[in-house]
């Protein structure tokens, strides 16, 4: 199965342009529309390009001069007549939000277009499209609610493809489902970008926005370093940290002979990373051997050098242990995977082991 | 960018709004058609002194089609009219220099031009989206018909200027105008300055002397 190197950069979000009525039906409303026009670039994410025109006027004006202008605005486009065109004709691809009052009436002549679909007409007290079916109309009741809707921002990503297992990934916001198939998720983030290491082939994302779907192929490159699971934990991710004297030599124990001492009750432990004796201490999860890790949850890697055995957290639901080979975290345990090149399938296989080798002096495991 | 159908008629376009013009030799180059709300319209949206209010009071004596959902029974409806002659010169500055109403004796020339001319068949590929889609729908519903094509008939009664006053000429379907006129004949004369007529628009020339 191939390996890839995946980049998700910066999902685009549409523009928003931000159409203002100063015409005449709008003239009793414009301490609202200006009051909405502020809420919409203060609360629209930094990111998201905005542009700012008046009804019937196609020059843009500059949103950062709003607060000292706003009033020699209004007065310049007052006698301009509501219009449409003048603006349209100059967008390719954006979301707009026109907020006013009072009918446009070249609208009719934009129904059929594609652009229509995405005007959203802020109702201040009368209706700016009157019959007609276009765009979404929102009434003044409702603009609060719908802010944050108004640049059609992402919703979640989705992130698949054949025989696709991710290995390592950079934004935590992302994390795979313990049930199904594998994808890689994230919803609610405030950045979507993410870099991937995966197994896998025709690797697409899937944007899912307030207003449609958008699905893009990403590019993957080949990165044989980071495919190299010793060299991408030792690069990548969180620092080491040392375990504590008396934490090393349990480790160092339980590698060698397969068991250990609780050092608190003295039971003696074989496969796991914590003592059941759940009548002492207390705790039906049971006693972590290893205070330092008692926080973490998920995959640890382990490193044995001269100095000390140190740790690190495992960021990533999945960790490649071999060619072909990873360990799935279930929830509860992590279990070994391996693609069969016959079925083209990943198939699990046992649980991983209390201590899996990764290389010399290096382990991976559940806790 | 011109267009030939005849050696007496070029179309071309105009700068300001991308409608097709027609030059006509030892006439002038005056606009295909009409004036329509369309083009009046970008006037408006560029000068600041008309408004919601103004535009109004023009839609209710004529209200405004558009060329998306136009119809053979309702195509007068793109044309702007109502307008008084004072309104209809401010455009005509804006419009390009030296662009004014046709005079009576231009226009009975040009009528019976187009009367006898074959029709344009193609447009100027440059021409704006609206005014091709009028195009199209123009041809459909004039057929063959030049003068019906250019609305000298079947359109408005049509400021012209009459010595140093003005009155109109046309022939309107009997929807817009139920009296049948002969347009070389029948002038309408008494269009009062307060009244915004329905039926009266109107189309502009740069006559030869400019040129």
């Amino acid at each position: 199965m191939a390996e890839q190197f995946i980049e998700l950069n910066n999902p685009k979000f549409d523009t928003v342009v931000i159409i203002l009525d100063a015409s005449e039906s709008a003239e009793k409303d414009r301490s609202t529309i200006v009051e909405f026009a502020k809420k919409i670039f203060q609360k629209t994410p930094a990111d998201v390009e905005k542009r700012l025109y008046f009804l019937s006027n196609p020059q843009e004006y500059d949103i950062e001069k709003f607060e000292e202008n706003i009033a020699k605005w209004l007065k310049q486009n007052s006698k301009n007549g509501s219009f449409i065109t003048p603006i349209l004709s100059e967008i390719k691809n954006a979301k707009i939000v026109i907020i006013g009052s009072g009918i446009i009436y070249d609208l009719e002549d934009w129904t059929t277009s594609e652009i229509s679909k995405k005007i959203i007409f802020v109702k201040i007290s009368e209706s700016m499209r009157g019959d007609l079916k276009i765009g979404t109309e929102i009434d003044r009741d409702s603009f609060d609610g719908q802010l944050s809707n108004l640049h059609n921002r992402i919703l979640s990503v989705k992130i698949g493809g054949n025989g696709f297992v991710p290995y390592y990934w950079d934004n935590p916001d992302y994390s795979i489902p313990y049930e199904g198939d594998i994808v890689l998720e994230a919803s609610k983030s405030k950045n979507f970008s993410v870099r991937i290491v995966a197994f896998g082939e025709n690797i697409k994302a899937s944007i899912t926005k307030v207003e449609g779907t958008e699905n893009i192929s990403l590019i993957a490159t080949i990165k044989p370093d980071l495919f190299d699971s010793i060299h991408l934990i030792e690069n990548y991710g969180k620092k080491w940290e040392k375990l504590e004297n008396d934490e090393e030599t349990t480790f160092r124990k339980h590698i060698s002979s397969g068991k250990t001492v609780c050092p608190k009750c003295g039971n003696t432990i074989s496969g796991a990373l914590k003592c059941n004796n759940n009548s002492v201490h207390g705790s039906l999860l049971g006693r972590p051997i290893y205070e330092s890790l008692k926080k973490i949850k998920g995959f640890i890697i382990f490193k044995d050098g001269p100095d000390g055995v140190y740790y690190k957290q495992y960021t990533s639901n999945i960790v490649k242990i071999g060619n072909g080979t990873v360990a799935i975290n279930k929830r509860s345990k992590a279990v070994i995977s391996r693609y069969d090149h016959q079925s083209k399938k990943w198939v699990e296989h046992e649980d991983l082991p209390t201590y899996f080798p990764l290389a010399e002096g290096y382990y991976v495991s559940f806790v | 960018m011109s267009h030939s159908s005849d050696t007496t008629i070029r179309v071309t376009l105009d700068e300001k709004t991308h409608f097709p013009l027609v030059t006509i030799k030892d006439i002038g180059t005056l606009t295909l058609w009409p004036i329509t709300k369309i083009q009046f319209e970008m006037y408006i949206s560029q000068v600041n002194q008309y408004g919601d209010t103004w535009y109004d009071e023009i839609l209710k004596c004529n209200p405004r089609v558009s060329y998306q959902q136009v119809t053979k029974k309702n195509y007068e409806q793109l044309f702007i009219s109502g307008l008084f002659i004072e309104e209809v010169h401010s455009f005509s500055k804006w419009f390009g220099q030296g662009f004014r109403i046709l005079t009576v004796d231009e226009y009975t020339k040009i009528y019976r031009l187009m009367e006898s001319q074959p029709s344009i068949t193609a447009p100027p590929n440059d021409m704006s989206y609206p005014a091709k889609k009028i195009w199209g729908k123009m041809r459909e519903f004039s057929k063959n018909s030049q003068i019906k094509f250019s609305l000298m008939q079947d359109g408005l009664i049509e400021y012209v200027s009459s010595r140093e006053s003005f009155e109109g000429r046309g022939a309107p379907r009997s929807n817009i105008l139920p009296n049948a006129l002969n347009p070389l004949t029948d002038p309408v004369k008494k269009i009062k300055s307060e009244d915004r007529l329905n039926y009266l628009g109107f189309r502009l020339i740069r006559g030869i002397r400019h040129e």
